[in-house]
């Protein structure tokens, strides 16, 4: 009876409903659910029952608690749902469990898995089962009785030219479009033009592999492409903007940048860090669970495979999506609600960043409608390494190996996906870019590889990422050469092409360049740490990218045609105008809007999103993100332990601000480098040793203005970069960020991540008073304009004009409070919201309260809410100011007192706000 | 180097560690710079080689996500040790040797019945946390510790991380706590100054407030909180007021 499949189903024993997802259906508009009930579905085959009985309470359900149903499902009058994943999609729990059986059992057990829904109420089936309790690309409803798919037919390997040479422009664009490259007609004609010179045809694997290394995704082609901008021309506008900037500042401890997977910057003579930070933006709209969770292991993995491989040891999340409060109705066909999106992203960073033991530690969330049709997700991670490591280098004659999961037909176009424009299509035509990852999976590619480079195995290393091993080995071998055999790449099953294995995105896989004789000791370790290790090739000193299956040649082309080829991309952009409006001051309630600012997801307490995600695993989390004796207040800049016996943290800032954006985009560069500096001095971060990355998420290529605003950006990072003498040592751009709704392309607006990172053995002061008669200080200077600012936002007015930067003073005063942070009690950045929200968050969760006078110089709303940069409030130990900062603008705003009051008072008016009502809707849970 | 590392004691502690462990790091170094010897080995190594087991005073069950949880906390692990070393484990308790569980190894030693008491059946579970969410944050704690000894010498109050989605511990019947109240297994309790069922101070909503339990002899014990997470001063979160107390002490003091 083993060849059988047995149902097991298992319930809590108390039946209780999933609140969590009770209220997300209840709060999407499509109908009232009462119960909802979520139990497990088992199917096993080669056990039979009396086995499965023994072993079932120690491994399937815990009789403590829960229910077992052998063959049947608990007596249930309303509606029941079952879901199951389609087939070939990663499922973790079957994995993991099959190998767990089939190794300590000696049988071999196959496990299926279905999830059970017991439901009452009204609702709208097919929403709720699409929208909530599936997402139809991954998984699809099942009846109960259904019997497993088996997912076996072998179809026959097709290695079958694709015709390009007599095509004509327009046929070779149809082309393109079809099979998903991504290439525009300048490019086809280039691949055109070298196969007419071989006088062969392509492969649908050369084909692919050619898009995938010309991919926006590989090269930055846009970004290092010819800018026609107003009358004058850019060449290579990265080159001349930011990596210029670099070169110019010049840093002797930054010893690599732009070049390997992430920079890298030395902390002492034995060891450096490297960043990254990735968008993984197309994905997550569809799928943001899997989305997000992948694109977190993509960077984690981006970091493994720096140098000879570094260890992943903190994760940096920022979310940019639409408002979770919109109504159903106003989304066009195609769009999951933003509330999808953002529990989705969250759910995906947190089990996959907790489960794979990466402390995340920074972020940031962003909402705004212009974010509903392409929400952003942006995934960073830092990583240590050895000063000795950082440089890797393949020799011919090194093995490939490949480590980790199998791969299967996952993610397939990922690389040439992520530059398409979304629409209404999406969902269908692209599910082959949607994964499910494996965290636990990765975490043993870590130790193992971690493992292997401290025995000075590595000779190189790099990810799978997008494009899979084409990219992989193709990038590794760029300069010597390499041979693949793709038979010997362990598969999760036979239903796949050749050229698929060559593409598969499946994840959790790293590339190695071995010597020989250190294959077996790679191989012990990776058995020891329970992956997987095979060579597939090796690399060769012939300059080609050859790949077979068997004796059958999928792939034959030369490197440097692969990597030299591409012709500069020609770009036009243009500046745009925007209209400002007239600035008059309006009587404001100062606490409606205080509390009107905290109702900004934005600004609002991040806690409800933060404490889901560990940040303290690895034990060397120091400043968490929170501060104060309660840990509720937002801390500004987060640090931990670069290493447990070294006395260097490594601080992390971000910087973004998306309302600037929409108005200048020069200006939102500039600012979003001076946040992220000044967020970073207040986690410790010493500004002498930082480094930035930069991340654009962007509109489309086609648009001039959006061009424009990249040409402007740009600008802003050099300028900003050299102002502060911070170099960048890694970025990461993803274009056409736009979604078609019939004959309208909607764009996001610019948008650009900073993130600041330094070396630093300082403490942060913390962002709250924590007493009594403490002074409050203003340090930098008062700068008039309330364009781009959140009060801005909430009073739908704007933009009036911006406010502006001094940038000797800005650097200056960074500095300084730097050199003097052991006199600081408390210092907090003034960024979104302004003075006000900057007060409030150092008086919230402490029972104090404030006397402010202001100054009858100052426009009062102006004063307060004006996001002008280079502006701090602190307070000093012994209310002493110390002598260095005084040359610095500094204003006494007035001192803490016990009254849970803000006592403002301007043109001897005084006007109070009670702390208590808006630290009540600062931290409300907001859905 | 960190002047906080003690003199070398003599004595062996396995960091046992598996697919989806992931503080098997701080814990060797919570150890480490207290100067025991510790050794991060697999499941596989300590059931193939015995004598790892044998000249080993101390066991740590570390935190994670062992086999990635994904049938339960700490299920697929403690299903494999049930198997292939729970004899020897036992063995390894009546001959005084100590296993301490953290967050997922605490999930584990309950799962296999070694807490409360080696050798039954289980009757404790670790459930999901009542706000159905993961919870990180620092947590008060009251040290209620009577059967190990050196818990004396910690403060009776003190704050700790936590970091779990299923961490509230559920007894599998209500006299079970007087049981354990009676005969001092409950550890540590979630409050300050009291034992609180309200969140967050009580993060996961255990029942009558149990952060942490032992066996009848104080040789297992196993813990929600993790104190090998806080190694260093700066991690301290409560700036004011001079705190001497660090989670090292704790793992420490259990193993001395």
């Amino acid at each position: 009876m083993k060849d059988k499949w047995i149902e097991i189903a298992v319930f809590k024993k108390d039946m209780h409903s999933d609140e969590n997802l009770l209220k997300t259906a209840n709060l999407s508009g499509i109908g009232k659910l009462t119960k909802l009930i979520i139990g497990q579905i088992y199917y096993l085959r080669g056990v039979n029952q009396a086995q499965l009985k023994k072993l079932a309470p120690f491994i399937f359900y815990n009789p403590l608690v829960d229910d077992i149903f052998y063959e049947q499902i608990p007596q249930w009058q309303d509606h029941i749902i079952v879901i199951e994943y389609l087939p070939g999609v990663m499922n973790p729990l079957k994995v993991t469990a099959e190998k767990v059986l089939n190794e300590y059992l000696d049988e071999n057990i196959e496990i299926n898995t279905r999830k059970i829904f017991l439901i009452s109420g009204e609702f709208n089936r097919d929403l709720l089962v699409s929208r909530i309790l599936s997402n139809p690309l991954i998984e699809t409803e099942v009846n109960l009785n259904t019997p497993i798919v088996e997912f076996t037919t072998i179809p026959p390997n097709q290695i079958k030219p694709v015709p390009i040479t007599d095509l004509d422009s327009k046929e070779l664009n149809q082309l393109s479009v079809k099979m998903m490259l991504s290439l525009n007609e300048q490019e086809m004609n280039e691949i055109k033009r070298y196969f007419r010179e071989i006088k062969q045809e392509p492969t649908q694997g050369e084909l692919e592999t050619i898009a995938q290394t010309w991919s926006e995704h590989c090269v930055h082609k846009t970004f290092k492409g010819t800018f026609s901008y107003n009358a004058k021309t850019i060449y290579n506008l990265l080159k001349s903007t930011i990596v210029s900037a670099t070169e110019k500042i010049s840093r002797q401890d930054c010893l690599s940048v732009f070049k390997d997977n992430a920079g890298i910057v030395k902390i002492d003579d034995q060891l450096a860090y490297c960043v990254k930070v990735e968008t993984h933006n197309h994905p997550s709209a569809l799928e943001p669970y899997g989305g997000a969770g992948t694109g977190l292991g993509g960077v984690i993995r981006d970091i493994l495979g720096t140098g000879k491989g570094a260890k992943p040891v903190a994760g940096i999340d920022v979310f940019c999506t639409g408002n979770p409060q919109a109504a159903y109705e106003t989304l066009p066909p195609g769009v999951l609600h933003p509330r999808r999106i953002l529990t989705g992203v969250i759910e995906g960073v947190r089990d996959y960043g907790n489960r794979v033991g990466l402390p995340t530690v920074a972020g940031a969330l962003v909402v705004d409608s212009a974010y509903t049709f392409n929400p952003l997700v942006f995934a960073g991670c830092v990583g240590i390494i050895p000063v000795k490591d950082s440089n890797k280098q393949v020799y011919p004659g090194d093995k490939i190996v490949l480590i980790g999961g199998k791969t299967g037909r996952d993610g397939l176009h990922g690389a040439t996906f992520s530059s398409l424009t979304l629409d209404v299509d999406s969902e269908k035509t692209s599910s082959g870019a949607v994964q499910i990852g494996n965290p636990i999976e990765e975490k043993k590619v870590i130790d193992a590889v971690i493992k292997i480079r401290d025995k000075n195995l590595i000779q190189a290393i790099t990810d799978c990422g997008a494009g899979g091993l084409s990219s992989a080995v193709g990038e590794m071998g760029e300069k010597t050469g390499a041979l693949v055999h793709l038979e010997s790449v362990p598969l999760k099953y036979q239903a796949i092409q050749p050229w698929e294995i060559w593409l598969s995105e499946s994840q959790e896989r790293m590339v190695l360049a071995v010597k020989p004789e250190h294959v077996a000791e790679v191989e012990k370790i990776c058995n020891l740490e329970q992956t997987e290790a095979v060579v597939i090739g090796e690399f060769t000193d012939n300059k080609r990218l050859q790949v077979f299956f068997h004796d059958k040649n999928i792939v034959d082309l030369p490197m440097d045609f692969l990597h030299e080829a591409l012709p500069p991309k020609k770009v036009t952009a243009k500046s745009r105008e925007i209209k400002f409006k007239e600035y008059s001051p309006c009587n404001l309630d100062l606490e409606t809007s205080l509390v009107e600012l905290f109702s900004c997801l934005d600004i609002a307490s991040k806690q409800w999103i933060i404490r889901e995600y560990d940040h303290q695993v690895q034990g060397k989390t120091i400043q968490t993100p929170f501060c104060g004796e309660n840990q509720k207040a937002p801390a500004d800049g987060v640090s931990i332990k670069s290493d447990y016996h070294c006395d260097q943290n490594i601080v992390i800032g971000l910087g973004i601000n998306v309302n600037l954006g929409k108005i200048d985009s020069y200006k939102m560069a500039y600012f979003s480098v001076e946040e992220a500096l000044r967020n970073l001095i207040c986690g410790g971060g010493n500004p002498a040793k930082a480094v930035l990355l930069d991340n654009f998420s962007w509109g489309s290529v086609e648009d001039v203005y959006s061009m424009g605003d990249l040409v402007q950006a740009s600008q802003g990072c050099h300028d900003a970069a050299l102002n502060y003498e911070t170099p960048f040592i890694s970025g990461k751009d993803s274009f056409n960020n736009t979604y078609q709704v019939g004959e309208e392309l909607i764009s996001i607006p610019p948008t650009l991540l900073i993130t600041a990172v330094s070396a630093s053995s300082k403490l942060p002061p913390g962002t709250v008073f924590s007493g009594n008669s403490e002074d409050i200080w203003m340090i930098g200077p008062y700068q008039p304009g309330l364009g781009g600012s959140y009060l801005e936002k909430i009073l739908q007015q704007g933009p009036t004009f911006l406010p502006e930067i001094d940038p000797i003073l800005s650097r200056d005063i960074i500095w300084k409070i730097y050199d003097n942070l052991e006199s600081f009690k408390s210092l907090h950045d003034i960024s979104d919201g302004g003075l006000l929200v900057c007060l409030a968050e150092m008086l919230m969760t402490t029972g104090l309260g404030a006397g402010v006078e202001i100054d009858s110089q100052y426009d009062l709303q102006q004063f307060l809410f004006s996001e002008s940069p280079s502006r701090f409030v602190c307070s000093f130990s012994n209310n002493k100011v110390p002598s260095a900062l005084i040359d610095l603008p500094l204003i006494r705003l007035g001192s803490t007192d016990d009254s849970g009051l803000i006592k403002i008072t301007h043109h001897q008016k005084t006007c109070k706000i009670e702390v208590s009502k808006v630290e009540q809707r600062y931290f409300k849970d907001k859905i | 180097m960190n002047s906080a590392i003690s003199k070398i004691k003599s004595k062996n502690i396995i960091v046992l560690r598996a697919p989806g462990t992931n503080c098997d790091f701080e814990t060797a170094e919570a150890l480490d710079i207290r100067g025991y010897t510790t050794y991060k080995l697999t499941l596989m190594e300590v059931v193939d080689s015995a004598y790892y087991l044998n000249d080993a005073q101390g066991v740590v069950l570390p935190g994670g996500f062992t086999y990635g949880d994904y049938l339960g906390s700490g299920v697929i692990l403690s299903f494999l040790i049930r198997f292939k070393l729970m004899d020897k484990l036992i063995d390894f308790i009546e001959k005084g040797g100590k296993i301490l569980g953290i967050c997922n190894g605490f999930q584990i030693l309950t799962r296999l019945g070694l807490l409360p008491f080696p050798g039954e059946e289980p009757c404790v579970s670790l459930e999901p946390n009542s706000s159905g969410k993961f919870e990180c944050r620092w947590t008060p704690l009251i040290n209620n510790s009577r059967l190990i000894e050196n818990f004396s010498k910690l403060p009776s109050q003190f704050y700790l991380p936590v970091a779990h989605m299923e961490g509230r511990i559920k007894l599998s019947h209500e006299q079970l706590y007087y049981q354990l109240k009676q005969s001092g297994q409950i550890a540590f309790y979630y409050g300050q100054n009291q034992p609180t069922l309200f969140y967050p101070d009580n993060p996961n909503g255990s029942d009558h407030a149990i952060a942490g339990i032992t066996d009848p002899q104080g040789k297992v014990l196993g813990m929600m909180p993790h104190p090998e997470r806080f190694i260093y001063p700066g991690q301290y979160p409560r700036k004011s007021g001079s705190v001497n107390f660090r989670g090292v002490d704790l793992i420490d003091q259990f193993f001395m």
